[in-house]
């Protein structure tokens, strides 16, 4: 199994241990990852707003690397998954609009074509190495951690949503042997999109489903994206203050809590990078 | 479910003026294809005193917006279940049982100008063709029934910093009618449009299926951006920061958009950030990378951007 | 309850298109104006919710087609005929259908867009192009009161939402003002103004199967009935047969009969028998060929292949799903029911939409009140159309805005303390054996579903007025409300409203009863007969509710003339 890899931006910057820890989730399990190293940013929520078309030509150029290399795109961003998957479908259902904007990429050197299948890395987990493989590899059962999955909005609203997207974390929550935990409700957002711009707003949607998971008892959260990820660990602290609650609960990108039942070391899925230890967690598993 | 089949509702009923409510509990026969407001209706018709406003029920006044099981509806348009819970809806002050206060909201928006302003035209049919329109067409589906702003996880009522999406759709429905002479980018910049965090919450819940972050949402926050004094412009400092970095470039970023205070009110943060390896001094875009972005800012008619 | 007192030049009491249109043209003619709307503004009312602009447009020829004297299909004649039953004043409706052009353009120019291909001609539909929709067939009332409630906002006149008229008040011969209960705030307010407009619109509430909104209680009818003024044609009360049966709550969604949008398709109606026996291409020369689809319904019915309340269907199958979804919001009821418009047919109803009589008018449309005018459906002008509606709210307007410049304004007249004391009497009476006002409500309703539906003969009329003066007389010295506090209580409102609805449904069968013929969509089977021999006349109701003052008017038949005496109701075309 072969796929171009397209990071994004945060997965090498800010929450770098979702690259650490992709790769070797993927190397585990004999995936092949051909990271697209010059594909750039894939816009955000920002380009959008400011130059939709500009928004288009980012994705466009970025499937149309993967179609270089005559392989699949796989992310580990919802964010970028989405924008991708949304391009696609613009450019598929309007001919006037696909013709302009691969006009004027051509121009730039960039050949769009046909957009290759994109999938984020869960799906690709769950769906070519299938959730029977999966278990069998599992070395070491997360039984007893409770776990509460935060799947992006972006996943499951919004112009590149996809219904095979519902339930992905909860089944490699099932995988690992951990207990599911549900506390997210479709109301719910991280705020990431808004953090750089009014922090205490932000902090405080993100507060409200880490207060319920601190109710629960939760012993740690999966998130399947990078953002979702930095606004519930990066600023869980800031939302401590606007709560004036203590909230301490380990915040993990899937690949590392499947990394660990699959037995790779914390060292080699960037663990350590967390502003919120993991300690109470890996100190649990490792019991 | 059978007809005459007996169905439950919990209401939840609060007096004026007292804050608090109670929930009480009601059988209604199940009809045909019954919506949650023919049970109210039915309940109404035999003597309950129940307080719910509706018009139409038929998805066209807005009016029946409750939360159902949860979950923000228009009653007229959702079907009844087996068992539902109906309360108001939430992020609106309650007046009496499920009867929420609209005025507040109204009178923060009219600041949004939802009109048009235009010269007049010689005569009827102006010169006007159906692709020039679109970009405000489906938002004259709009009913203001209220369900985005009460589902909406980062409005926090009237008073607060974000306008919520019902705002923001009637604003765009006049910003983004091609006859339309307003420059409206000033009010839009003051408006807090900057603050939606893109959760498309509100296109989930639309009952009329607007999608309201791309056709409204997005095309406001563009306006917003290039307001007069810059305080809605973040979409423009990340444009700027990814057509230098080709990647984002979280410090360059946060140093831009917070200023040095800002960067100094969180040095904690950023000290954290550092120490984890969680930020570079310097962006990690290759020179083949930033050249191909660049050339596609240009394609895409993006000149400077400040 | 609190009270307040506001004084203005021009009071507009209805809140729908002919309220707001007169609102907009008074306080443009300069006058102070005060506008009270029963639902919350613009979304109540049968133009919140009417489906597409009646006026004729010619996409053949892109222009409005001229109102007289037309050699295209929709002529003066047929108008007369087909919309007016023969009933209108020819006069007054060729000074209504003159606007045309003059509505068209001010609309768009308030911001309506009405709806263009990509090419920018006018989407119209059927052979001769009549029917342009904004945005779409079934939300062109709703974009229209959009328009119409946003240019309220940019010249700021002072409005009061779900507020209600009580009564108009009179000082002398004059009317001088009105009192108004503000039910969200639970407040009363009493207004003074040199004029007062009404357009309350249509009292379809008042059948338990309806087009209407929840609110019509015939509280416009009712006041100014009290206040002196005549009604006329109340008994000419509109049918529909195309609306949804289930569910209940969506019986004002119509499956329009007219030509979808961009074609010349129609929806089929079928039987019980899985027979078609009716579409709007069967008819041409009837526009909105409502009454004619009862004609045809009736012989379903007859031959028992169909009911009033259900057993025939409406069929979409051999229309374009584009055309339908693009062009109609009636695809999205199908679809939300999880059918299939292509293969699926949606079971109808009969319901009762709109009045063409009501309060009588001259042509500038004043009462013979002195100070009291009409703007839109609330006036007797057996004409129908949203473009009927704002010519007379302009006219109304001009001439309320003149009045109040050469009259006074008066504080005094009718005072509030009997109202205040009706009010306080109502919250706090406790009656043996109690009955809550909605019962009541609910009562009238089904009462006149029964009796008064569009199957009427002499006896059930007179069970129909029997039923209504019992329910006066026994149920409602017995209504209870059972919450003291008059914020938001609805129970107060129903209380209210309960009077006003037992006048106007006993004044609308008393002149059922005395129209002994059938005609349009008013049909009696006792009298079965279109009879222009006799009855090229309106019936004037005017004093007393129980025993009103009756008179027969000739009809002005200034242009044209039945070309019949008598005809076969059932088979005839109108």
């Amino acid at each position: 199994m072969r796929f171009a890899y397209y990071p994004g931006c945060t997965a090498k910057g800010s929450t770098q241990e979702v690259d650490i820890a992709s790769r070797a989730v993927a190397s585990h399990l004999g995936i092949d990852l051909v990271e697209l190293v010059d594909a750039g940013c894939c816009g955000s929520c920002e380009i959008k707003a400011v130059n939709p078309d500009l928004h288009l030509m980012l994705n466009a150029r970025i499937m149309a690397l993967a179609n270089e290399q005559d392989l699949e795109l796989l992310t580990v961003c919802d964010t970028c998954q989405a924008n991708l998957v949304a391009t696609a479908r613009v450019l598929d259902r309007d001919q006037a609009k696909r013709s302009d904007i691969v006009e004027r990429l051509r121009r730039t050197g960039v050949n769009y074509t046909q957009p290759p299948r994109t999938r984020h890395f869960a799906r690709v987990l769950l769906e070519d190495v299938g959730l029977q493989k999966l278990s069998e590899k599992v070395v070491k059962p997360l039984s007893g951690i409770r776990v509460a999955s935060f799947a992006c909005c972006h996943t499951f609203r919004g112009d590149g949503k996809d219904d095979r997207n519902r339930g992905l974390l909860e089944r490699v929550t099932e995988i690992t042997g951990a207990d599911i935990v549900p506390v997210r409700v479709d109301g719910d957002c991280c705020g990431f999109h808004i953090l750089m711009v009014n922090d205490e707003l932000a902090v405080r949607a993100a507060g409200k489903f880490l207060s319920r998971c601190k109710d629960e008892g939760v012993d740690c959260i999966i998130t399947s994206s990078p953002l979702c990820h930095t606004a519930f660990d990066i600023y869980q602290n800031a939302a401590e203050i606007a709560l004036d609650r203590k909230i301490n609960v380990p915040v993990l990108h899937f690949e590392q809590l499947l990394g660990l039942s699959l037995g790779i070391r914390p060292k080699r899925l960037g663990l350590e990078r967390h502003v919120v230890s993991v300690k109470s967690l890996t100190s649990k598993v490792a019991a | 479910m059978q007809d005459g089949q007996k169905v439950t509702l919990k209401v939840r009923l609060q007096e004026p003026g007292t804050g608090s409510s109670r929930l009480a509990s009601y059988d209604v026969p199940y009809g045909k294809d019954m919506r949650v407001i023919d049970a109210l209706n039915w309940l109404n018709a035999e003597g309950e005193s129940i307080a719910y406003r509706w018009f139409c029920s038929s998805k066209k006044c807005g009016a029946c917006a409750m939360k159902v099981n949860g979950v923000p509806r228009l009653t007229c348009w959702e079907k009844l279940e087996a068992e539902s819970l109906i309360e108001p809806l939430d992020n609106f002050e309650v007046i009496r049982d499920l009867v929420v206060d609209r005025e507040p909201y109204q009178a923060r928006y009219l600041s949004l100008k939802p009109y048009i302003s235009r010269t007049h035209t010689p005569s009827f049919p102006e010169p006007l063709k159906h692709t020039d329109i679109l970009g405000t067409y489906k938002l004259m589906d709009c009913i203001e029934c209220g369900i985005c702003t009460s589902g909406c996880p980062a409005y926090s009522g009237v008073d607060g910093p974000f306008p919520g999406p019902w705002a923001l759709v009637q604003a765009a429905k006049f910003a983004r009618d091609p006859r339309d002479e307003l420059d409206r980018s000033l009010q839009l910049e003051n408006s807090g449009v900057d603050l939606c965090m893109s959760c498309h919450r509100c296109d989930e819940l639309c009952p009329v299926q607007i999608p309201i972050v791309r056709e409204a949402i997005e095309p406001l926050r563009g306006i917003a951006a290039r307001g007069p004094t810059g305080k809605a412009s973040f979409p423009l400092a990340f444009a700027e920061n990814i057509r230098g970095n080709a990647y984002v470039h979280s410090t360059s970023l946060f140093l831009k958009t917070r200023g040095v205070f800002g960067v100094i009110g969180s040095l904690g943060m950023i000290a954290r950030m550092f120490t984890h390896g969680k930020t570079k001094l310097f962006g990690r875009g290759s020179e083949t990378a930033r050249r191909a972005i660049r050339a596609l800012f240009a394609a895409a008619g993006e000149r400077g951007i400040t | 309850m609190a009270t307040i007192t506001h004084d203005t030049d021009v009071l507009i009491i209805g809140g729908s298109a002919g309220g707001m249109y007169a609102a907009i043209n008074a306080f443009d003619m300069g006058a102070k104006v005060m506008l009270i709307s029963k639902a919350l503004l613009g979304r109540g009312g049968c133009s919140a919710t009417f489906g597409y602009i009646g006026g004729t447009y010619s996409s053949k020829k892109n222009r409005v087609a001229p109102p007289l004297d037309s050699t295209e299909d929709k002529s003066f004649h047929d108008k007369i005929k087909y919309y007016g039953h023969y009933l209108a004043d020819q006069e007054f409706a060729k000074k209504a259908w003159s606007y045309n052009e003059t509505f068209y353009h001010r609309m768009e120019e308030m911001g309506l867009y009405i709806r263009r291909t990509d090419d920018g001609d006018v989407v119209t539909s059927g052979g001769f192009g009549y029917g342009p929709i904004s945005p779409k067939l079934g939300t062109t009332g709703k974009g229209i009161m959009d328009v119409l409630r946003s240019q309220l906002f940019t010249r700021r006149v002072p409005i009061l939402e779900e507020s209600t008229g009580v009564t108009l008040i009179r000082s002398g011969e004059r009317v001088t003002g009105a009192i108004i209960y503000d039910y969200m705030k639970g407040t009363l307010i009493q207004i003074h103004a040199k004029a007062v407009i009404l357009a309350c619109g249509h009292v379809n509430w008042l059948w338990d199967r309806n087009t209407a909104t929840r609110e019509q209680a015939g509280n416009g009818l009712a006041m100014a009935y009290r206040a002196g003024a005549e009604l006329a044609g109340i008994e000419m009360v509109w049918w529909h047969i195309a609306d949804v049966a289930y569910p209940k709550a969506w019986m004002r969604s119509h499956m329009y009969p007219n030509p979808i949008p961009m074609t010349s398709e129609v929806v089929e109606f079928y039987n019980s028998d899985g027979e078609m026996f009716y579409h709007g291409n069967m008819y041409r020369g009837a526009q909105p060929s409502y009454y004619i689809s009862c004609k045809y319904l009736t012989r379903q019915i007859q031959a028992g292949k169909a009911r009033a309340d259900g057993g025939y269907f409406a069929y979409f199958g051999k229309i374009d799903p584009y055309n339908l979804r693009e062009y109609s919001t009636v695809g999205s009821y199908l679809e939300k029911l999880g059918l299939d418009p292509q293969k699926d047919m949606i079971e109808c109803a009969m319901t009762s939409h709109q009045q063409r009589g009501g309060v009588a008018v001259d042509h500038d449309m004043a009462t013979r009140v002195e100070g009291l005018y009409i703007a839109g459906s609330l006036a007797a002008d057996f004409v129908t159309g949203i473009i009927t509606v704002a010519w007379e709210a302009e006219t109304a307007a001009r001439s309320a805005v003149e009045f109040a410049r050469r009259n006074p304004r008066l504080a005094r007249g009718t005072t509030i303390r009997g109202i205040e004391k009706k009010f306080s009497d109502l919250l706090s009476a406790v009656p043996r054996s109690p009955i809550a006002p909605s019962v009541v409500k609910e009562r009238i309703r089904q009462l006149m579903g029964k009796e008064m539906g569009y199957f009427k003969d002499g006896e059930k009329i007179a069970r129909a007025i029997a039923g209504l003066r019992e329910i006066r007389r026994d149920l409602v010295p017995r209504m209870q409300i059972r919450s003291k506090n008059p914020v938001a209580n609805y129970e107060l409102l129903d209380a209210v409203d309960v009077p006003d609805m037992l006048d106007v449904a006993e004044l609308i069968s008393i002149a059922s009863l005395k129209r002994t013929e059938s005609r349009g969509a008013f049909y009696r089977s006792d009298y079965p007969i279109v009879d222009n021999k006799n009855w090229l006349k309106n019936i004037y109701l005017s004093g007393d509710v129980s025993e009103p003052t009756v008179k027969l008017r000739d009809v002005n038949l200034k242009y044209v003339r039945p070309a019949d005496e008598t005809a076969d109701f059932l088979t005839s075309e109108y």
